[in-house]
């Protein structure tokens, strides 16, 4: 921190997210990715002339969620205006924005106030061709956003930055977004001015547009401070404006002025009545809402016994989340459950390069065509935790035929019948096994019996050998210590 | 309230329409002259809404809306990318084209 | 000619149901006669013959379609209801035009506008699809104020249309070319888009009836937007009946036009929608029967705007014969009438400045050259500038440059939302004349049914006349913006030849929001009761 004691950084961040829809925001186009150039295009976000917008109801309701998640107050109508300027990029020539009022206001997250959170299309791209030529992709055009706007009230840098990951964690984990920095899925103006320390007034702000990534924020904050301070010390005067930040060189440039001051001309969007949601309707979506986090990771330790290193991992995605506590409502066997998505599952689709959600069906619609593997509910989970723990197969052979259970679709009990794995808990079929390796090491029998306890796991092992690892633990010990007497 | 010439010149471009004499797709000085008389009628003529009392009135930017709100979040694709682009003054490897600028 | 043309547009919908005529025969007739008509009235922008053959002959090879079983009125319950099935082949082979903002897949969509003379929609309007489905064949693409802004189709850059009963005088406009082209018999009904009275005042003015629906009752989609909060589709025909069909094809919400009404969101009773069924009533039943104790409101802002003696005599006769029935004529005011016009100026340009910053030569549309044309842009806003500046006429450019103003900063308090206080207040005034402006709520005691008021002050003016005087132009909608403003419809129909002029007189028939049925049925009893207006006599007759 280069800025002195003598004054005091006052940060603020304006947050664009895209929401994690299906569809763009006004028309029935694909929210996708990565699709050749306007592949996703409709008239409607094209902007041709008759075409019409009608609001996906998915977006409306992420976004009340992103306001409750972030402790805003509900707004039961907001509308949408309409936000005039001319780019290649915007084929109306107007942005969908809401101005006043907004879907959510007056929140707060990590200590900072949110003063509110609105709903608005993106923008297309412009890519710039070689011979001068601008190309235009009309693909993003109309993407939902949420744009966060939070109050002035981070006083570093770093914690501007910190704050970021925290609200991105967050939102992702809300299923609000599956916001992508490098995509742009994600992106932040930073607001930064200067005042005396002590000071209750704010200083001349400047903005810098389109940060996106953590460090970026950062850095660009941090260089924008030390900018505002050298002017300030100096005896200069700021201008209230807006600046663009460049990484390689360490420095922030004011964007080229315009001719003519912006005058975005905002009105009611008149294609768009005002979006009214009903008490009700909130308290459906926060009903539906994942647990916070932090709730959820305290409950697995303090109610299910978990250990810490579980929980962390258990407790970090709502989606695994959800699927352990999906399965431990049909089996109550919290320590079993988490063993086997830590040790088997969770290595199984890193192995497999596959995200949670493939393996256990909850990653929606398939594409068509291709062929379907049996996916591990969490009924299936549920299941095979009950076959281990009523003994049927012991844990050494659920651990071998683990990525048999992911490609078969079978049951574990069948899978390890077919293979003569069944774990045999019936003492006169584990006799005849447990007689066999005392008769084949008699030496070790009577170090054994001459005090030597500790070979009593090495005669285990002998016996499971010779069972192929299905004979259950409990009743060998058993056995053995009665024919070693 | 009145309206200067040089306001009327300044919100055309804003809306990206060139009134100006003497420019490049402008109109000749008495043309220029008279669009700026005829918008200074027409928003003479306006003014008459000072009069009306409208303190503690609500306004009403749309009439009667008894409508549906939103659409479900389905996909739905119903035009190629060449319908898309196909009244396009100038277009490459699928996208629309925007001409060099000094 | 053929005697084909004198028949309405229900007439030859039966006669072709019947298959006493081929479509293709009717829709020759009126290719013939747009071909013979043209050269006076240029009231289309696109003719499409080709289109409009194969569709009837297509038709032609299916045969009609087997009439609805119920063909009565099936449903139980207290208001008669046209059967589904019915509408759905309700125009089958019936020639029909449309104005040219309107999409139609396979034609151009100019919008009378040099900018768009090459556009080509992927994609129909919704009433379009609504018309296709009925079994309509599209004729012609119609001439129009460069993007509906103007009130007697002299805007437009396709050359202005003619009047047919004066070719020297204006059709009136925005739909102008509708008009013209329905009461030349071109086609039998054309679909317009009324924003200030751009689809009753040329039906006025031409002779014709026109409809101005209520807001949110027919989808805006596909419809190239003017000023978004007070557009609306509706038809321009020669009959009340006839108007009734086309409405009743054309009505009802879509999911793609947010604004369309909900009316199963409608409060207490759902208005009627049996359009054809009320127009029937109206025209057959006696006029004592249906008028005694109706009442009727009259604006005295609307008599007292300085309508002319002709205008006002064809009126009051038809009034006075009211009154004979049994209505009782109430005068009304509605004292916000006078801020009527102002506050539509503001806030028609200030959506339309919006709505047109659509235009800008990247997607589609006519790009500009650089005034050097060898030369490059300057940079990307030149491009913008030159592609609109080039593209656009000067009435279109003067309303972007007063809807921009409106909403720029300093004046969006002190205008737009002024006007749209306004706007509120004016509702207000409606209701009260109304006893509510929602249908089927119950009215208040010395409230009226409906409003009568003329459509226009006085009938179609020389062309030229407004040349140079945009505001005067704008004040030929003082009659009908009225409506635009709070959303309720509005019903023109003629009602005889002014004494002087011996041009068409129109009055327009007010009603509560969604209750067209009413309008409707007292417009068919207006109807009988006026004399008919007959054949424009600008071109050759159909019947000599």
């Amino acid at each position: 921190m280069r800025i002195t004691k003598k004054w005091e950084t006052v940060i603020g961040l304006e947050v664009h997210v895209q929401l994690k829809t299906e569809t763009k925001l006004f028309c029935s186009c694909p929210n996708k990715f990565g699709a050749e150039p306007n592949a996703h295009v409709c008239p409607g976000c094209a902007g041709m002339p008759g075409a019409l917008p009608v609001l996906n109801a998915r977006a409306v309701e992420l976004a009340v969620r992103a306001g409750l998640a972030l402790n805003c107050r509900i707004n039961l109508e907001s509308v949408f205006a309409r936000k005039s300027y001319f780019y290649p990029d915007l084929p109306a020539g107007f942005q969908t924005s809401q101005l006043e009022p907004p879907i959510c206001a007056a929140g707060s997250f990590e200590g900072i106030r949110i003063n509110r959170i609105h709903l608005e299309d993106d923008a297309g791209k412009c890519v710039h061709a070689g011979n001068g030529e601008t190309l235009v992709d009309l693909n993003r055009a109309g993407t939902p956003l949420i744009e966060i706007v939070t109050e002035p009230d981070f006083r570093s840098p770093a914690q501007a930055a910190e704050f970021m990951r925290r609200l991105r964690y967050l939102l992702v984990y809300m299923g609000v977004t599956d916001a992508n920095m490098e995509e742009g899925g994600m992106r932040c103006d930073v607001n930064v001015s200067l005042r005396p320390s002590g000071s209750e007034a704010y200083g001349t702000r400047t903005e810098l547009k389109n940060l996106n990534s953590f460090n970026n924020i950062e850095d660009a904050a941090e260089c924008e401070a030390e900018r505002h301070r050298e002017v300030l010390e100096a005896g200069g005067v700021l201008v209230q404006e807006t600046r663009q930040f460049d990484p390689e060189n360490g420095i922030t440039r004011a964007l080229r002025s315009k001719e003519e001051a912006t005058d975005y001309r905002y009105f009611p969007n008149p294609d768009l009545p005002a979006v009214r949601i009903s008490r009700e309707f909130v308290e459906a979506v926060a009903a539906a809402m994942p647990e916070q986090p932090e709730a959820r990771a305290k409950r697995y330790l303090d109610d299910l016994g978990l250990h810490q290193e579980e929980v962390a991992i258990l407790a970090a995605s709502a989606e695994l989340g959800d699927y352990f506590e999906a399965a431990l409502a049909l089996q109550n066997s919290p320590k079993r459950l988490a063993g086997l998505i830590l040790g088997e599952l969770l290595p199984e689709c890193n192995r497999r390069g596959l995200g949670i959600a493939e393996v256990t069906g909850k990653a929606g619609h398939a594409g068509q065509g291709e062929p379907v593997a049996p996916v591990f509910t969490a009924e299936r989970l549920a299941h095979t935790a009950a076959v281990i723990e009523s003994g049927k197969v012991s844990l050494k052979v659920a651990h071998e035929l683990f990525a048999d259970l992911l490609d078969s679709g079978e049951a574990l009990e069948k899978l390890a019948e077919q293979r003569g794995l069944l774990q045999v808990s019936d003492s006169s079929a584990l006799e005849g096994a447990v007689l066999e390796a005392i008769a084949a090491n008699p030496e070790e029998a009577a170090a054994y019996r001459g005090g030597k306890s500790k070979l009593l796991s090495f005669f285990v092992g002998q016996v499971m050998r010779r069972t192929k690892g299905a004979g259950n633990p409990a009743l060998i010990n058993e056995l053995l210590k009665k024919h070693l007497q | 309230m009145p309206i200067s010439k040089e306001s009327i010149l300044r919100i055309s471009r804003l809306a990206r329409l060139d009134l100006e004499a003497g420019t490049k797709f402008g109109a000749s000085e008495n043309q220029v002259e008279a669009f700026v008389e005829q918008m200074q009628r027409i928003v003479g003529y306006i003014d008459i809404l000072e009069e009306a009392d409208t303190v503690g009135v609500e306004p009403l930017y749309s009439p009667l809306q008894l409508t549906a709100q939103s659409r479900p979040d389905v996909i739905v694709q119903e035009y190629t990318r060449e319908e898309i682009l196909r009244n396009a003054p100038e277009q490459a490897d699928g996208f629309f084209v925007v001409p060099k600028v000094i | 000619m053929s005697a084909l043309l004198q028949l309405s547009l229900s007439e030859v919908a039966k006669g072709l149901q019947a298959k006493e005529y081929k479509v293709e025969e009717v829709v020759s007739a009126c290719l013939d006669r747009t071909v013979a008509t043209e050269p006076k009235l240029n009231a289309c922008i696109s003719v499409l013959a080709e289109q409009a053959l194969a569709r009837a002959r297509e038709l032609d090879a299916a045969g009609p379609p087997c009439p609805a079983p119920s063909s009565g009125c099936g449903n139980a319950g207290s208001t008669p209801v046209v059967p589904v099935g019915e509408i759905a082949q309700s125009l089958w082979g019936v020639p029909i035009g449309l104005k040219d903002n309107i999409s139609l897949k396979g034609s151009r969509q100019t919008c009378a506008s040099r900018f768009m003379e090459n556009f080509q929609p992927c994609y129909n309007a919704e009433v379009s699809d609504r018309l296709l489905a009925a079994g309509a064949v599209i004729t012609a693409k119609h001439n129009l104020d460069e993007f509906a802004m103007g009130a007697g189709t002299e805007n437009s850059a396709f050359g202005r249309t003619h009047n047919p009963w004066d070719l020297d005088r204006v059709p009136g406009g925005s739909s102008g070319g509708s008009a013209a082209a329905v009461a030349a018999r071109q086609c039998y009904a054309a679909l317009g888009s009324d924003t200030g009275g751009s689809i009753r005042q040329p039906a006025g003015f031409c002779g014709c009836v026109g409809l101005k629906p209520s807001y949110g009752r027919v989808s805006r989609y596909g419809v190239a937007a003017f000023g978004t909060s007070f557009d609306q589709v509706g038809p321009l025909t020669r009959t009340v009946e006839d108007c009734a069909r086309l409405l009743a094809v054309i009505a009802g919400p879509d999911a793609k036009d947010a604004t369309s009404a909900r009316l199963d969101l409608f409060p207490d009773n759902l208005p009627g929608q049996d359009f054809v069924a009320q127009a029937l009533i109206g025209a057959s039943r006696e006029p004592g029967e249906l008028l005694k104790g109706l009442k009727i409101g009259l604006p005295v802002e609307f008599w007292e705007s300085g309508v002319s003696a002709e205008v006002e005599a064809a009126c009051r006769d038809i009034l006075n014969k009211l009154e004979g029935f049994g209505a009782i004529l109430l005068p009304v005011s509605l004292p916000h009438q006078k801020y009527a016009l102002a506050a539509y100026q503001v806030m028609s340009t200030a959506e339309a400045s919006t709505n047109l910053a659509r235009f800008d030569g990247v997607r589609f549309g006519r790009r500009g050259i650089p005034s050097d044309s060898s030369a490059a842009f300057d940079d990307l806003q030149e491009l913008y500038i030159a592609s609109r500046s080039q593209g656009f006429g000067p009435e279109v450019q003067r309303r972007i440059v007063l809807g921009t103003y409106m909403l720029s900063s300093g004046c969006y308090e002190t205008y737009y939302r002024k006007a749209a206080q306004v706007r509120r207040l004016l509702v207000q005034d409606f209701e009260k004349a109304l006893g509510s402006a929602v249908a089927g709520a119950s009215a208040a005691s010395g409230t009226c049914d409906l409003l009568l008021a003329p459509t226009s002050a006085a009938t179609a003016c020389k062309q030229g006349a407004l040349a140079g005087d945009p505001l005067m132009a704008y004040k030929m909608d003082l009659l009908t913006i009225g409506l635009n403003l709070v959303g309720l419809p509005g019903l023109a129909l003629p009602v005889g030849l002014g004494r002087e002029s011996k041009l068409p007189v129109s009055l327009q028939v007010m009603g509560r929001a969604f209750d067209e049925a009413a309008m409707l049925r007292l417009g068919a009893v207006i109807e009988r009761l006026a004399p008919a207006v007959g054949e424009p006599g600008g071109v050759e007759a159909v019947c000599k």
